[in-house]
């Protein structure tokens, strides 16, 4: 199956329209990009809910130490 | 590192890498020549082979980082692997995801079993996917630690025997491209991916694929000190629970 494969791709000669595969060259590019855009989204996301948490943490110590005080 | 000179090389990463990226996509689209037996569909190869070689440098550096762990234990070589293995696995799963985009086309298939290199590369995809596991499965930081070096060491065997399996294992539909000789190239790809002999077409392929796997590299460094911020935060947020906590038993006790 696969040395089929590879011989209908040898015996193929110059494509005659090189932009009639441009639709997967589209589809490729968009979606490695997406998975990139996802990773700097999710890096995003957990870096502000980290904050948020920093910040309600640190609140959370400075009230305690107020009524302490 | 202080954190405002993390600040600082995240927001200078962030620009090198961008200006980078558009480079690489300007020379691909505009650059690169058009491959005669494939057509366009070709240009997603530059991209394809960057991010499969700079998502094998990033298992490498998680590696190293690994084996220093186990040497000298600090906290600052676990957040190095776990951030160079999550990186790696972002541009496996883009490199695995453009070539079977390309495969359609190309081999009239999304995916083939029989192809070494697609198996092999499915199970290093797998075994750096299972390291999160490993992770989230231990509880001592210590241990996780330890353990997860040795795991990622350990890993990198999935990378050499995609790496190496095309080089023994003869495979038809995924030729040898980086570290191939020309005489392999052009037995095995000369009809798929044109002549790589010399010649001022392939010497423009040639400066694409450089270009793209520069742009690759700063993507990598920029996702690195991004990442490795985030932990930083992570580890402050755990360090101040553990002093909620503890206030929090004082009062009850």
């Amino acid at each position: 199956m696969t040395a089929l494969t590879f011989l209908i791709i040898l015996m193929q000669g110059p494509i005659s329209d090189p932009n009639a595969t441009n639709n997967y060259l589209l589809l490729g590019y968009v979606v490695m990009w997406i998975i990139g855009a996802a990773y700097v989204v999710s890096l995003a996301a957990r870096q502000r809910n980290v904050r948020q948490d920093i910040e309600m943490l640190q609140q959370l110590l400075q009230d305690d130490e107020d009524t302490a005080v | 590192m202080e954190l405002t000179r993390l600040n600082r090389n995240v927001r200078i990463l962030n620009w090198a890498a961008f200006v980078t990226i558009s480079i690489a996509l300007l020379i691909v689209f505009f650059y690169a020549p058009t491959e005669r037996t494939m057509g366009n569909v070709q240009r997603i190869f530059y991209f394809h082979v960057g991010a499969a070689w700079v998502g094998a440098v990033a298992f490498f550096v998680a590696l190293v980082a690994g084996a220093v762990y186990l040497r000298r234990p600090s906290k600052k070589w676990d957040t190095v692997a776990v951030a160079s293995v999550e990186i790696g696995l972002v541009f496996l799963t883009m490199a695995i995801v453009a070539g079977s985009v390309w495969g359609k086309p190309a081999w009239n298939t999304w995916w083939n079993w029989s192809s070494v290199r697609l198996t092999t590369i499915t199970i290093a995809w797998l075994t750096y996917a299972a390291y999160f596991m490993l992770r989230g499965a231990i509880e001592d930081e210590e241990k996780r630690g330890r353990f997860a070096a040795v795991y990622v060491i350990a890993a990198f065997v999935t990378i050499l025997l995609s790496y190496l399996s095309i080089r023994f294992v003869n495979d038809l539909l995924h030729p040898v491209v980086v570290g191939g000789t020309a005489e392999a190239l052009e037995g095995q790809a000369a009809e798929s991916l044109q002549e790589f002999a010399p010649g001022v077409e392939s010497t423009r392929m040639v400066i694409s694929l450089n270009a793209s796997v520069i742009a690759f590299s700063f993507l990598y460094a920029a996702w690195m000190v991004n990442r490795i911020r985030l932990q930083r935060f992570m580890d402050e947020a755990a360090n101040l629970k553990m002093r909620v906590v503890a206030r929090l038993q004082g009062e009850l006790s």
